[in-house]
């Protein structure tokens, strides 16, 4: 396992000791589940030692079993296209893919920050709300499925720091970083949508580039859609695995 | 068909499944529409295959970014 997959489950097992939120270990893979069907509901860690036709039909009769529908993540090196036809008879259908890109240097260009914007951590409840509406907005479509209290509780793990952009005295960026075994996960990277394609997350995320590698992490890695795949990769991250979230349907 | 036509079809999928009228374009993407989430893609594309009466491979479905890929997708299967 490499260090951009370790990161996301790490990060996820974090999550889970959050209130509400329960992590159960089964023997060939972890789930990690928030009450109310808010996020998470993930399937994460299949022990890629076991054979795809085995631990597939396995997940869809636990998932079936216990009326569950988690999204199930795992590494395309693992479970691909071959398995098109195992999957199709277990129900289970890719619905997005994840790219895992990493890089091991700041930014190469020097950062201006413009006079009306600020760079700083998100802590107190008005700030971690923003934040919360942001990833909301974001990540979830039109259904409220992501519990503000999370990011609450999180703000006190010593592995995770929250930071924003700031564009008259309004959040436009933010981001979530996730510090373990000296490596840095950067996760709910968001825009708003009035300011997205505007150099906002590039410049909150060079600039917590540069602090992370003078603090001595080794290694930045994220987990990148299509959409901001580009600007990831124009950053300076590099492509490194792919990831395929499957639901049973 | 063309790929006019194929979008003037799709419009009636797209209003089906997102359960909303809009004014479709090969540009028209998930950043679009609010209820296009990542289920929603695979239903839509579901829905798709009836209407055209075409298959498309489970993984080529989560690679579609825009209305334009689909279209694409569509076309080719037709040919």
């Amino acid at each position: 396992m490499d260090n951009i997959e370790k990161n996301l489950y790490d990060f996820y097992r974090v999550l889970a000791e959050v209130k509400n939120i329960s992590l159960v270990k089964k023997e060939d893979f972890e789930l990690i589940q928030a009450k109310n069907n808010l996020w998470p509901q993930l399937i994460f860690n299949l022990n890629q030692q076991k054979n795809q036709n085995e631990i597939i039909p396995e997940i869809s009769r636990y998932l079936a079993d216990y009326k569950l529908s988690p999204s199930i993540v795992a590494p395309d090196e693992y479970i691909s296209k071959n398995h098109s036809e195992l999957l199709k008879a277990s129900s289970l259908i890719p619905v997005k893919v994840l790219m895992g890109m990493n890089t091991s240097k700041g930014s190469k260009e020097n950062i201006k920050m413009p006079a009306d914007c600020e760079i700083c951590e998100l802590k107190n409840k008005t700030q971690l709300s923003d934040f919360s509406m942001l990833i909301q907005r974001e990540f979830f479509s039109s259904k409220k499925d992501f519990g503000e209290e999370i990011l609450l509780e999180l703000k006190d793990s010593e592995e995770v720091t929250m930071t924003g952009l700031y564009k008259d005295s309004t959040l436009v960026s933010s981001m979530l970083v996730f510090i373990k075994d000296n490596i840095a996960g950067l996760y709910f990277i968001g825009t708003k949508k009035e300011n997205q394609k505007k150099g906002y997350a590039s410049l909150l995320i060079r600039s917590g580039l540069n602090q992370l590698f003078k603090t001595g992490i080794k290694e930045v890695v994220l987990h990148a859609n299509h959409n901001s795949f580009a600007l990831y990769q124009k950053i300076g991250f590099e492509v490194q695995n792919k990831f395929i979230v499957y639901k049973k349907v | 068909m063309s790929s006019e036509e194929i979008l003037e079809k799709l419009k009636k999928v797209y209003a089906e499944i997102f359960k909303e009228e809009m004014a479709l374009t090969h540009e028209t993407s998930p950043n679009d529409i609010g209820s296009w989430d990542s289920l929603n893609h695979v239903l839509l594309i579901k829905r798709i295959e009836e209407e055209f009466q075409i298959e498309i491979d489970l993984f080529e479905v989560i690679e579609l970014k825009n209305t334009g890929d689909i279209v694409n997708a569509i076309q080719k299967r037709l040919v």
